[in-house]
């Protein structure tokens, strides 16, 4: 029973990939460490989900910076004129 | 321009800052009006404030800051998470289904992850690939999200993520959970192979 409750969860990619989220963040526990460890051994798609989430994790990071170099939004001559116009009231 | 330190000038923010603010309000909350609202009250919240401004962050950080204020303030309002615990739970077997093998939990094979492609692309055409990631964001269901972006693009602590949005942390897991599975997949598909 205990064998099989074992190959339960450790074959689970559905786990895998959540304590693989969970050792990210650094809140994995030492047990969750071990089942992961092992799923990680065979699981070769479980693998490449690990290196790809920290690619997109990395994607992430940088994300803010690059949409202030390149703002894929324009807000309309409009509304900035406005906004200008209140800050203007705003410092006489 | 100080070059030892950042002046605060708020004659230049619209001019600097008001596209990029717009943008990354637009990203979080996918709506032209409330973005607009949000930035203008980013600045004139930020005017009011600007005693308060310490040299020891740039301009753009503590503006950028002061909008993630005012985004969590209307998720809140709007109750952005309402009943995400039974969201969860009515749309598990439906998540689940979709990726993993009912009876042992192993990847489908169609949705299993596939070796990608070099990165080297992505730098070259950084515009075109910010913008499938917004198509990826914006695809996804409105109560994972709010959540995903934090995490992501803000890169806050899992403690105060769950503080903001009043959830716990088996849902936040169970949240960026299903957002990675997602967001990798559709990244996957319009990206990484193509």
């Amino acid at each position: 029973m205990k064998v099989y409750l074992f190959k339960k969860t450790v074959f689970d990619c559905k786990h895998a990939t959540l304590l693989s989220l969970k050792k990210e963040e650094g809140k994995i526990s030492i047990i969750e460490r071990i089942k992961l460890f092992y799923h990680l051994l065979y699981c070769g798609y479980c693998k490449r989900f690990v290196k790809q989430s920290s690619i997109i994790n990395n994607i992430g990071k940088g994300l803010t910076d690059s949409i202030f170099i390149h703002p894929p939004h324009t807000l309309s001559t409009k509304v900035k004129e406005d906004i200008q116009q209140q800050i203007d009231n705003l410092s006489q | 321009m100080n070059t030892s330190g950042e002046f605060l000038q708020p004659e230049n923010w619209v001019k600097t800052y008001s596209d990029y603010l717009y943008s990354l309000a637009l990203i979080k909350v996918n709506n032209k009006e409330t973005a607009e609202d949000l930035v203008q009250e980013t600045f004139l919240s930020a005017f009011k404030a600007k005693g308060s401004f310490k040299n020891e962050s740039s301009e753009k950080t503590w503006l950028t800051a002061i909008l993630k204020n005012k985004i969590i303030d209307y998720y809140r309002k709007k109750d952005v998470l309402k009943d995400v615990t039974s969201y969860i739970s009515d749309t598990e077997t439906n998540f689940d289904e979709h990726f993993f093998n009912k009876s042992d939990g192993h990847w489908l094979p169609e949705p299993a992850p596939l070796a990608w492609k070099e990165l080297a692309d992505a730098k070259v055409n950084q515009n075109e690939f910010d913008s499938i990631i917004q198509y990826c964001i914006q695809k996804m269901p409105t109560k994972l999200a709010p959540v995903f972006i934090a995490k992501f693009l803000d890169d806050s602590d899992a403690e105060i993520i769950c503080k903001e949005f009043n959830i716990t942390s088996s849902n936040y897991w169970v949240i960026i959970h299903r957002a990675k599975v997602l967001i990798r997949s559709c990244l996957e598909k319009n990206w990484f192979l193509t």
